[in-house]
């Protein structure tokens, strides 16, 4: 790893995959322009080269550059920097400082682990280096690397180190020695219950209808619904079971899918690292840096809440644009008893005191949680109830319902709970919860809003800003009791504990 | 807490009437179309194009930016930043000025001919945009930022 490194070979045939990926849809332009010449049976040899020739320059014109590119590109680890370089007409190199280094991930879609390859996202909290298609092999000896590079080079003594942001509690963890240590294993029976309780539906869903989508062919659904006529002599019960056995079919795809997204999920800790493995087709490896996380994020929905299961995330801040997710969320725990995964928490982030908040929104507050959209509901339900359809109110009504319901469930639950220089927060959308821990230092801004409605009843919006990936994660309260929402405001306020610090230096 | 340049209004008057004699250039040539050269062309896009141009006129020339200055305020503290805006709807800011990562100013041709500087404060996610500053008090500003910042990364080390 310390001398330059190549990439694996199979990236030269990833080269001329994307050269056939940007070609596509030109291709199928003049497939389809040419569908006569083709389909009247004699094409002479004369076309087929032509064709042919055409298509080879095409690829060779797009591939080429990407082809050269990898053929050229070198990285290796040198003086504590991580250095990557490539290029074909202009060079450019790319040096990383391995102590700001947070997450080291790799991926291994079901195409790289035929040839034993893997994708490889190095991010720190400014850019990123994303290399696709390195060995296998050789992107473990980097993280491992890496990992002792971050743990050796922190004891030693940082000679104007002034550019580590986050610099917080940095030595809190420094000394565990331990190799790694596995926190978490999912065992069948939670992953089964997860795709359960995930919207494994929507999934398939979304799959199916991307995919109709993509390929024009509406006529399958009509089709099946024809089936179904066909079969059943009452028109309302052939409906009824044609869509019955597609959310039934849809469902049990839908958590097929999931199951084998988190296939064998664990999570391990190495040094100051997180480290997180899932997959059974496309293997996924991420690793956060415990120092660099900018705060705790617990979800729940309802259905999960109700049989107590929850998730944890948590966000890091990164610039680089070439990262897959940019919102820089990093789900450590998919799906965990909640008594686990406070213990977990309290194991990993022994300064931060988690505790769930009890709803704080006032009884002149829970209105508006719905009244946006109970308005915009009775308009469209009457608009359309007017001009296309009769028993739209119906519809209308049930929607109405679930929504209010959604908003008396978002006012009951949100709330905030403030322990020294952290504050828990609960916000919720639709019966899902989001708890966020924050820490006062990670706080990049409080935003206080209100209107003269809100002014008169007392209330107030309030959103506190942390960092991750280029967006921010924001954790908004709506509708609080303007006594809290000064307690919130004075406590992000009261920030930097430096303040008298150096304003006596003056 | 501090009020930006009054030159502000003057200045946000000029750029929208700018965009507005736009806009009105666009219906009179539209409309010179229609009676004129192409008589195809529906004539109410004339009439739009006229709506847009009352409508920036009234609010965004007219309105808009005395309340907008009227509204607008910051603070810069020693350790944070504030900013109070929002004319229906409104809005307070609070930036720590320790997760400041840098400061940009900004000027354009009419700024620059009426003296004035926007200063841009970017944090990890973030950015905060204080208008129409005088030129003087807004690098005075930035240094002091600058300063504050310095000072503080130092202290911690």
């Amino acid at each position: 790893m310390y001398s330059p490194q190549k990439l694996h070979p199979i990236a030269y045939l990833g080269s001329v995959v994307n050269g056939i990926k940007n070609l596509w849809i030109p291709l199928l332009i003049v497939l389809f322009q040419s569908r006569e010449a083709i389909f009247s049976g004699n094409i002479s040899m004369k076309y087929i080269l032509i064709a042919g020739g055409v298509l080879i320059l095409a690829i060779v014109l797009f591939g080429g550059m990407d082809f050269l590119n990898k053929y050229r590109t070198r990285f290796w680890i040198e003086d504590g920097k991580f250095i990557y370089k490539d290029g074909v007409i202009t060079n450019r190199e790319k040096e990383l400082d391995v102590r700001r280094i947070q997450s080291i991930d790799f991926s291994e879609p079901i195409f790289h682990r035929l040839f034993g390859a893997v994708k490889l996202d190095i991010t720190t909290p400014g850019d990123g280096i994303k290399i696709d298609t390195i060995k296998k092999s050789q992107a473990i000896s980097l993280q491992d690397i890496l990992y002792d590079e971050k743990s050796y080079i922190r004891d030693e003594v940082e000679a104007g180190a002034s550019s580590e942001w986050p610099r917080v509690t940095e030595d809190e963890h420094g000394t565990q020695e331990t190799a790694s240590e596995v926190l978490y294993h999912m065992d069948g029976k939670s992953l089964l219950l997860m795709s359960m309780t995930s919207g494994a539906l929507g999934t398939f869903l979304a799959l199916v209808f991307g995919f109709i989508n993509l390929i024009g062919a509406n006529f399958l659904i009509e089709r099946y619904f024809d089936y179904f006529e066909d079969a059943v002599a009452s028109i309302a019960l052939a409906i009824g079971l044609a869509v019955g056995l597609f959310i039934v079919v849809g469902y049990a795809i839908g958590i097929l899918i999931m199951a084998m997204k988190y296939y064998k999920y664990s999570l391990e800790m190495k040094h100051d690292d997180l480290i997180v493995e899932y997959g059974l087709l496309e293997k996924k490896h991420q690793s956060v840096n415990i120092n660099r996380v900018q705060n705790i994020i617990v979800k729940d929905s309802i259905i999960r809440r109700m049989i107590g299961y929850y998730s944890l995330s948590v966000t890091i801040t990164s610039d680089s644009l070439d990262s897959e997710d940019i919102d820089g969320t990093v789900d450590l725990l998919p799906f965990i008893k909640r008594d686990r995964l406070y213990e977990i928490v309290q194991h990993i982030f022994p300064n931060y005191h988690v505790e769930a908040p009890t709803g704080k929104v006032p009884g002149r507050g829970y209105r508006r949680y719905f009244q946006v959209m109970t308005a915009i509901l009775l308009i469209v339900t009457a608009v359309v109830q007017y001009f296309w359809f009769d028993y739209a109110w119906i519809i209308g009504l049930v929607l109405i319902l679930v929504f209010v319901a959604s908003g008396i469930y978002s006012a009951r639950n949100s709330g905030y709970a403030i322990h020294g220089n952290e504050i828990n927060l609960m916000t919720v959308g639709f019966f899902k919860r989001s708890h966020y821990v924050i820490k006062q230092e990670k706080l990049i801004e409080a935003e206080w809003v209100y209107n003269p409605f809100l002014r008169r009843d007392d209330l107030g919006i309030i959103t506190l800003v942390t960092a991750a990936g280029i967006l921010g994660s924001r954790a908004t309260l709506k509708f609080i009791d303007q006594q809290d929402i000064d307690i919130i405001w004075n406590w992000a306020e009261r920030s930097t504990s430096h303040a008298e610090d150096f304003s006596e230096g003056d | 807490m501090q009020k930006i340049s009054p030159k502000a209004i003057k200045v946000w008057r000029i750029r929208e009437g700018i965009g507005a004699a736009v806009v009105l250039l666009l219906a009179v040539a539209a409309l010179v179309l229609t009676l004129f050269v192409w008589e195809a062309f529906p004539w109410w896009i004339s009439l739009i194009l006229f709506i847009i141009f009352v409508y920036i006129a009234v609010v965004h020339v007219w309105l808009l930016p005395g309340l907008k200055y009227k509204y607008f305020r910051f603070q810069v503290s020693t350790d944070e930043i504030r900013i109070h805006k929002g004319i229906l709807i409104k809005e307070k800011h609070a930036v720590p000025l320790f997760r400041v990562q840098n400061i940009d100013t900004s000027v354009g041709p009419l700024m620059k001919r009426y003296g004035l500087k926007g200063v841009t404060l970017k944090t990890s996610a973030e950015s905060i945009h204080i208008p129409e500053l005088e030129s003087d008090e807004a690098d005075m500003i930035r240094n002091d930022i600058r300063k504050l910042i310095n000072e503080n990364t130092r202290r911690t080390q």
